[in-house]
C-alpha cells in the first residue's frame, strides 16, 4: 500500500530507522546523548516523577480525528493493520473552524471502542482536498488484543509478514534488558507509518501506576537506568 | 517529554517538546476526553471558562454521534479538544 508522497518532516528517515533497534543497547543510548549532554542541549527523555494524588477528571480518550488524503485507502489500511471496523462515512459537513471548507468523516470503530477514530477528507473552498501535514501530533496509540508484552510482539511478526512495515519496535519502553530502550512507561511498543505518515503505536502492558512505582520507588529520571 | 495519566496507566498522553519542529494542526482535527461524570464535566467546563478559554458548544463535527453534554476549547497550540459527558 502506497503512502503520501509528501513527506512530513518528523518522518523517521529509513537509514535512522536502521540504526533504531540500536536503541535497545545502553551504550548506543549514552552514545546518542554524549552530544546533547556536552553542550549542555540535552533534554531528559525521562519524565521525573510524579504523583497521581487524586482521580482525574478525564475518564478515557473518546476519539481521535485525524486528516487523510483518501479515506478508503486510509480504511482499507486500519482495517487490515488495525483490525478496526467501519462504521459509517458522513456526508460533506462544513468545517468547524474554517469557514468555506468542508469535511467528510469516515467513523472506524475498535472491537471494545467504537468510533474511536475518525478519518477526515478535508476540501478547501475551492474543492482541492488538503494535503496532511504531518506535524500535528508525533503519534498516537492503540492497544493490542490482549495487552500483554508477547501479543504486541506477536502483532509486530504478523504485520511484517503480511508486509507492513515498521518504522520502530518491537521494543519496552523501559531500560531493562533485552527489549528495552531507555524510554519510560513500561510499555511494549512497535510503530507503523499509515498512508499519510501518521505515527502509529501499537502497544501493551504498560505499566501502572503502582507497578511503576514498585519498580522504580524513589528513583527519579537517569538514576532508574 | 511530559506524561501524564487518567489515573491508571503511566501514562494516557505525553506533552513531547521538540526544538527545532514546527508545530500545526494540519493533520490532526481534534481528540476527545470522555469525562468521568457529570461533576467532573461541570469542573473542566468552569476552569475553561475562568481561564478565559473561548468554549464552542456541542460537538465538534456535526456528524458526530449525541453525547449527553459536549464542548470544545483550543489549547496553547490551537489543537482542538473536545469534552464529552458519555449518554
Amino acid at each position: 500500500m502506497s503512502n503520501s508522497a509528501f513527506i512530513p518532516p518528523n518522518v523517521l528517515p529509513p537509514l535512522l530507522q536502521k540504526f533504531a533497534p540500536l536503541l535497545k543497547r545502553k551504550w548506543f543510548r549514552e552514545l546518542v546523548l554524549l552530544w546533547p549532554t556536552l553542550t549542555r542541549r540535552r533534554f531528559s527523555n525521562k519524565t521525573e516523577d510524579y504523583g497521581v494524588f487524586k482521580p482525574s477528571l478525564v475518564g478515557h480518550f473518546g476519539q481521535l480525528a485525524v486528516y487523510v488524503q483518501d479515506i478508503a485507502r486510509s480504511r482499507i489500511w486500519y482495517q487490515k493493520v488495525a483490525g478496526l471496523t467501519h462504521s459509517r462515512t458522513s456526508d460533506p459537513e462544513p468545517h468547524p473552524s474554517k469557514p468555506g471548507w468542508t469535511l467528510r468523516a469516515c467513523y472506524m470503530s475498535a472491537k471494545e471502542h467504537d468510533e474511536c477514530l475518525v478519518l477526515l477528507e478535508e476540501r478547501d473552498p475551492s474543492g482541492k482536498m488538503s494535503v496532511p501535514s504531518g506535524m500535528s501530533f508525533f503519534h498516537f496509540a492503540l492497544e493490542v488484543e490482549g495487552n500483554r508484552k508477547e501479543d504486541v510482539f506477536a502483532f509486530a511478526a504478523q504485520q511484517k509478514r503480511d508486509g507492513f512495515h515498521l518504522n520502530y519496535g518491537p521494543v519496552q519502553h523501559n531500560s531493562e534488558p533485552p527489549d528495552g530502550d531507555g524510554e519510560t512507561g513500561g510499555n511494549v511498543a512497535c510503530y507503523l507509518y499509515d498512508p499519510d505518515w501518521h505515527n502509529v503505536e501499537f502497544c501493551g502492558a504498560m505499566d501502572t501506576i503502582e507497578n511503576y512505582r514498585a519498580r522504580y520507588g524513589d528513583k527519579k529520571g537517569s538514576d532508574r537506568n | 517529554m511530559n506524561f501524564l495519566s487518567f489515573g491508571h496507566y503511566h501514562h494516557d498522553m505525553c506533552l513531547v517538546l521538540h526544538r527545532s519542529l514546527q508545530l500545526d494542526n494540519n493533520s490532526m482535527l481534534s481528540f476527545t476526553l470522555a469525562m468521568r461524570d457529570g461533576q467532573a464535566f461541570d469542573t473542566v467546563l468552569s476552569r475553561a471558562k475562568s481561564m478565559g478559554l473561548a468554549v464552542r458548544e456541542g460537538r465538534l463535527l456535526a456528524s458526530a454521534k449525541p453525547v449527553a453534554r459536549a464542548f470544545s476549547i483550543q489549547d496553547p497550540d490551537r489543537h482542538w479538544i473536545e469534552i464529552i459527558l458519555e449518554n
